[in-house]
């Protein structure tokens, strides 16, 4: 999609969108502040929008690993700043997000249910059989696509959706997990 | 109202990240183009160049020693080495289980970051047992067996293409304990304080040591949150080593893990950055296509899941023998 977009224009709306939801979810686990979040995953996209004929590669997964190294490189300046530096949305005179006071909360809550995942799954993981366990780590905590899990692990689609399925029905008979459970397997 | 994007039920995909993407679409739509920044004079680059020297020679003069203004250095070392399209690499595993010596296993490859090609080979001292992968043109290819091969039998190879979409360079290895796209996630992502030690010179290249010094739960948070139990992890002492060039890339990483009689050390040293790689692919004639899976390293789980249970809390006590770390079937 970037490799195409040098030449057409709404491919790079395409991959925006395709990664934008994510791109904000890691900004907010990495700084736990809603607007710093929504202002880096802005920079990040600015930066790769202004920098797009730099990128080299050909294929999606090299043009989102392109992208990653520059939402790196963003959040490690606002961990040396202590600020978000909106240098590339000025210069591309691109509004700052202005999420409303409900977004932030919402930011927040999903955040809080992440944690609450990620503070009871190690026993209740225990219940699972490794596939099922690899396949839920993958998901939940790196982030991927069952698409993105079937490539790493050289498995079909079909054997991914098997093994997470199976592993949510396990871990729903957790009461503490059951709600963050539900809301994060529609993600 | 429907969602624009691929995955529209991703909570995260909020009605901000919408609106900025119709911003994004207006821009690109009225033919937004970068102007190529003007090349500077060969006088103002020296010039510049010296400088920035100065400036940083009076910062090592003044302040050995001292902890670093910032991580950034560390964090910002494996885009750095990315930049430079590709790299050649050693790693060397060392394990000592309650106070007896561990068979060691050792890597040594090439990569290709834009072309996302690779060839490495992994030894296992344990079983004499080898295990060489090669990715070419969207196939990997994967053999493994004794070291050294025998006289007139030629290795067989399997064979299987890598999907599209594919994350990082290293396929199913990408979460080995010993390969660079491992340890570089981590020196991008560790949040531990950075020291700076002062220059060294690792065979003739001048570079600066930084150390860090955290905990095992700290480095594995780093490392893209595998599943742990941190209580336990935090009493696993973590001490990074890093030799960072004049490019700012990582020229050497030295990983040490210790708790009690046990320790983990991983190795690894970096080179032939910006150079050619050449990764051919097996002849035809020893290919067995495979439809399924190829085996991911054995060490793919990474250190957390697999080596550090065994090595630091093993049975539960500290005289019971360390279970065999796993080797590849031949």
């Amino acid at each position: 999609m970037l490799a195409r977009s040098r030449a057409t224009p709404k491919d790079f709306a395409e991959f925006y969108d395709h990664l934008a939801p994510n791109v904000l979810r890691y900004f907010a686990r990495h700084t736990q502040d809603g607007q710093a979040a929504f202002d880096l995953m802005a920079e990040t996209f600015a930066n790769a929008f202004e920098k797009r004929a730099d990128f080299k590669g050909v294929r999606d997964d090299q043009a989102a690993g392109w992208l990653w190294s520059i939402a790196r490189h963003e959040l490690a300046k606002y961990k040396r700043l202590r600020s978000v530096e909106l240098a590339a949305l000025t210069r591309l005179g691109l509004e700052r997000p202005a999420p409303s006071d409900q977004e932030l909360r919402e930011v927040e809550q999903l955040l809080a249910l992440e944690g609450l995942v990620r503070e009871h799954i190690p026993a209740a993981l225990d219940c699972l059989s490794p596939d099922q366990k690899q396949v839920i780590r993958l998901r939940f905590y790196d982030g991927l696509s069952n698409d993105e899990i079937a490539a790493r692990l050289e498995v079909s689609n079909d054997v991914v959706r098997s093994r997470l399925s199976r592993g949510l029905g396990i871990l729903r008979r957790n009461t503490q997990l059951q709600a963050a459970i539900e809301t994060l397997a529609d993600a | 109202m429907k969602r624009p994007t691929s995955n529209p039920r991703n909570p995260w995909n909020l009605p901000s990240v919408q609106s900025f993407g119709e911003q994004v679409r207006r821009l690109q739509a009225n033919g937004y183009q970068r102007s190529e920044p003007k090349r500077p004079s060969l006088r103002v680059v020296f010039a510049s160049g010296a400088v920035a020297a100065l400036l940083v020679a009076t910062v090592l003069i003044l302040a050995p020693g001292r902890p670093a203004q910032a991580n950034s250095i560390v964090n910002e070392a494996p885009a750095a080495a990315q930049r430079a399209g590709s790299l050649r690499f050693r790693s060397t595993l060392t394990m000592r289980a309650h106070g007896h010596p561990r068979p060691g296993i050792s890597e040594e490859g090439a990569i290709d970051f834009l072309t996302a090609e690779y060839t490495t080979t992994t030894r296992f001292a344990t079983s004499d047992q080898r295990l060489e992968r090669r990715r070419i043109d969207g196939v990997l290819y994967a053999s493994r067996g004794p070291v050294g091969s025998a006289p007139g039998k030629q290795t067989l190879w399997d064979s299987a293409p890598v999907r599209k979409g594919t994350p990082g360079g290293f396929a199913s290895e990408s979460d080995a304990f010993t390969d660079p796209p491992s340890v570089f996630r981590s020196l991008a992502h560790i949040t531990a304080p950075v020291r700076r030690i002062g220059p060294a010179n690792l065979k003739g290249v001048p570079t600066t040591l930084y150390e860090l010094s955290t905990s095992l739960a700290t480095f594995l948070a780093s490392d893209g949150g595998h599943v742990q139990d941190p209580a336990m992890y935090r009493e696993v002492h973590a001490t990074l080593k890093v030799w960072i060039d004049r490019e700012g890339r990582p020229r050497q990483v030295d990983e040490t893990f210790a708790a009690g009689g046990s320790y983990l050390s991983t190795l690894v040293q970096f080179g032939g950055y910006g150079q050619a790689v050449l990764v051919q692919a097996p002849p035809s004639s020893l290919v067995r296509p495979t439809r399924g899976a190829i085996r991911p390293n054995p060490l793919g789980a990474g250190p957390g899941p697999l080596l550090a249970p065994l090595l630091f809390f093993n049975a539960g006590t500290a005289h019971a023998p360390a279970r065999q770390i796993p080797t590849p079937t031949p």
